[in-house]
């Protein structure tokens, strides 16, 4: 059980930022997921906390210590690689026992918990077996016994799921949440997929760019991305983006851009007013409303593709030169037929804005309406 | 295409095989010329009761051994230290595979011109140690000149290890080292644990194919030592040769060649066995 902090951590190769200053705060028994695309810093800013990479700048704190020039087998953390990284010449017991072995811990008490481990990760039939024997998901689960025999203060999983097939992913999803909330370990998830992170996660940090973007618990996330680029990576499809520019002329404000006029909440002129001409309205697909009539909230566009998807269903709508995705329940989107023209709107208090140039979030109060923001709350997708 | 393969394999390997085993089945003086008895055993008890093939077996397991032996230890070595990242690595590889390239007999001469007990480098360099008073006489002592053949033919072949196990060592994931690393195995650790397992097939193959090369190498005790001095150096290819050309008994140099031969494949399949035995574990 153990606490870990990053302040200001950079890690810089000759030529190439990796990480930049980031700071990073992860509890007691927390689940703390870092997502983002390949090379934003994620896998670097693990290895850190491993002891394998060098941080360039700043410090990094498991529990009270300092672990900068702690060597990993000093650190007391454990990781599951991307690949395993199964010992291929020892079989499932001396894999599992391997780090035990080290410390010279009682060869009864090895057993034990060896025999312990096996039980709880399905593996006691497999001891005797040789990694190549065994199937992705075995492997997976050998890897992730390998860990937890030790009981280190962290845990470090660097896509640990990824080489497994889709059906499996998702099980094993639910196995390793349930065994970490089980074994009340801090863990740190290193994950490029964000229905994974969104899944998995108490909390997320999101990077890009060798920067953390916005940490939240995934509601949060979800809701309220902190900028634009947070909008666009979490979630599928990702939330719609529009470049517009708010136009005060008529007798409702409106939100004009690349063809489309959107209503703009009223409370947030103030603020957009602020920011300048150049901002972007962002909004998920399930706020979309569609009707076969004009409401008067939002623009006429035409269907440029339907999804069914069984349980919803997507609906690509065209306007102007943007496109929408709309999520409807599969009975309504059986009446939206391709080419079809349909008037395509959006509840105002679902709009989040975003700085056109740095693409950060627009703050504007929120209307009552809005529901709030739960932390520990089911995601929504 | 197979055809014309086991053509080639029964001209060029089976038929001179079958046909030395012949010949050491006679009496024959030149090699398949002159004989009076077309078939005795005679050869074959002479060769196992006279005590010079003995220790012509003798030197020769010790020469191969001491090759293989030095040629692993010295080409693990060299591979870990190129496997690492340092500035002039390219330079460094060059010249450690350079002993591979240089021909036997340029080799031969040099280190005889090293090994020489007057004016060679190697007892100048010995002397030059506070506690050396004395320098052996590398090649016409019997004590030494093994030694000095083995330490010429382990400096020739340790390229050929360090390649092999370099490429071998480049084969083993990262994720291991790091994986053990964490799980907190330290540098020694790390090499009994990862790299030594993770060679295992290519030590194989390297042992096997030294074993093999140095169980037929003529070259340099031909042309350093001739097999003295007082024998010591006379390991069994180049008895063989001074048995066939100098003495003119071909009978019985090729009773030691299938001696030989026997030794070979002996060796060969224990090694093989071994190394199936311990896949299986």
């Amino acid at each position: 059980m153990a606490t870990a902090r990053l302040e200001n951590v950079t890690k810089r190769y000759p030529g190439h930022l990796a990480v930049d200053r980031i700071n990073l705060s992860i509890e007691d028994g927390e689940f703390l997921v870092l997502v983002g695309p390949s090379g934003c810093g994620k896998s670097t800013t693990l290895r850190m906390i491993a002891g394998l990479e060098h941080v360039t700048e700043g410090n990094i704190w498991v529990g009270d210590r300092r672990v900068n020039d702690v060597s990993p087998r000093d650190r007391d953390v454990a990781m599951v690689f991307q690949n395993y990284a199964l010992y291929p010449h020892m079989n499932v017991f001396m894999n599992l026992s391997y780090s035990l072995r080290l410390r010279r811990v009682p060869r009864e008490r090895i057993e034990t918990l060896v025999n312990q481990v096996a039980a709880t990760l399905d593996l006691s039939p497999l001891l005797n077996r040789k990694p190549v024997q065994l199937s992705g998901g075995q492997r997976q689960r050998v890897a992730l016994g390998r860990a937890i025999i030790r009981e280190p203060k962290l845990f470090l999983m660097d896509e640990p799921l990824s080489n497994l097939d889709a059906k499996l992913r998702v099980q094993t999803r639910t196995e390793i949440t349930r065994l970490q909330r089980r074994l009340g370990v801090t863990t740190v998830y290193v994950t490029h997929d964000q229905s994974e992170a969104m899944t998995m996660g108490s909390r997320i940090a999101v990077m890009n760019d060798g920067k953390i973007l916005q940490i939240a618990v995934p509601r949060d996330l979800y809701r309220n991305p902190a900028n634009s680029f947070v909008a666009e990576f979490v979630g599928t499809p990702p939330m719609n983006l529009l470049s517009v520019r708010l136009d005060r002329s008529g007798s409702v404000d409106r939100l004009t851009g690349g063809g489309v006029r959107i209503p703009c909440p009223e409370s947030a002129v103030e603020a957009l007013e602020a920011v300048g001409q150049g901002f972007r309205v962002g909004f998920r697909p399930e706020d979309a409303v569609i009707s076969g009539s004009n409401t008067g909230a939002g623009f006429f566009g035409q269907v440029v593709a339907v999804e069914d998807l069984g349980h919803e269903a997507l609906v690509t709508v065209s306007a102007g030169n943007a496109q929408f995705i709309a999520r409807l329940p599969p009975a309504r989107a059986e009446q939206i037929r391709h080419g079809q023209r349909i008037a395509f709107g959006v509840e105002p208090s679902k709009l989040r804005f975003f700085d056109g140039r740095k693409g950060a979030a627009v703050a504007f109060p929120l209307d009552e309406s809005l529901e709030p923001v739960r932390r520990h709350g089911s995601c929504p997708l | 295409m197979l055809g014309p393969v086991l053509v080639c394999i029964f001209v060029l390997v089976i038929a001179p095989l079958l046909w030395g085993l012949r010949i050491s089945l006679t009496d024959s003086r030149m090699i398949g010329l002159g004989y009076r008895k077309g078939f005795t055993l005679e050869n074959f008890q002479t060769i196992l009761s006279d005590p010079d093939t003995w220790n012509a077996v003798w030197v020769t397991i010790v020469f191969s051994g001491g090759t293989v032996i030095g040629s692993v230890l010295l080409g693990i070595a060299a591979a870990l230290v190129l496997d690492r990242d340092f500035p002039g690595r390219g330079i460094v590889r060059v010249l450690v595979i350079l002993p591979w390239a240089v021909p036997h007999v340029v080799a031969a001469l040099v280190w005889q011109w090293m090994y020489n007990p007057d004016f060679g480098i190697l007892n100048y360099g010995l002397l030059l140690l506070p506690w050396v008073s004395a320098t052996p006489k590398w090649l016409s002592d019997p004590q030494f000149a093994l030694l000095a053949i083995i330490i010429v033919n382990v400096w020739k072949t340790y390229p050929f290890a360090a390649l092999l196990l370099l490429a071998g060592i480049q084969t083993i994931s990262d994720d291991l080292y790091e994986a053990s690393a964490i799980d907190g195995a330290g540098p020694a650790r790390r090499f009994l644990d990862i790299t030594l397992p993770g060679l295992k097939r290519v030590l194989a193959i390297v042992v096997l194919l030294l074993l093999i090369w140095s169980f037929g190498n003529f070259v340099f005790i031909f042309l350093m030592t001739q097999g003295g001095p007082a024998g010591a150096t006379n390991a069994l290819v180049v008895h063989i040769y001074f048995e066939t050309f100098r003495f003119f008994r071909a009978g019985s140099a090729f009773a030691m060649g299938a001696l030989l031969l026997a030794m070979s494949i002996v060796l060969t399949s224990i090694y093989i066995i071994m190394l199936r035995g311990q896949d299986n574990d």
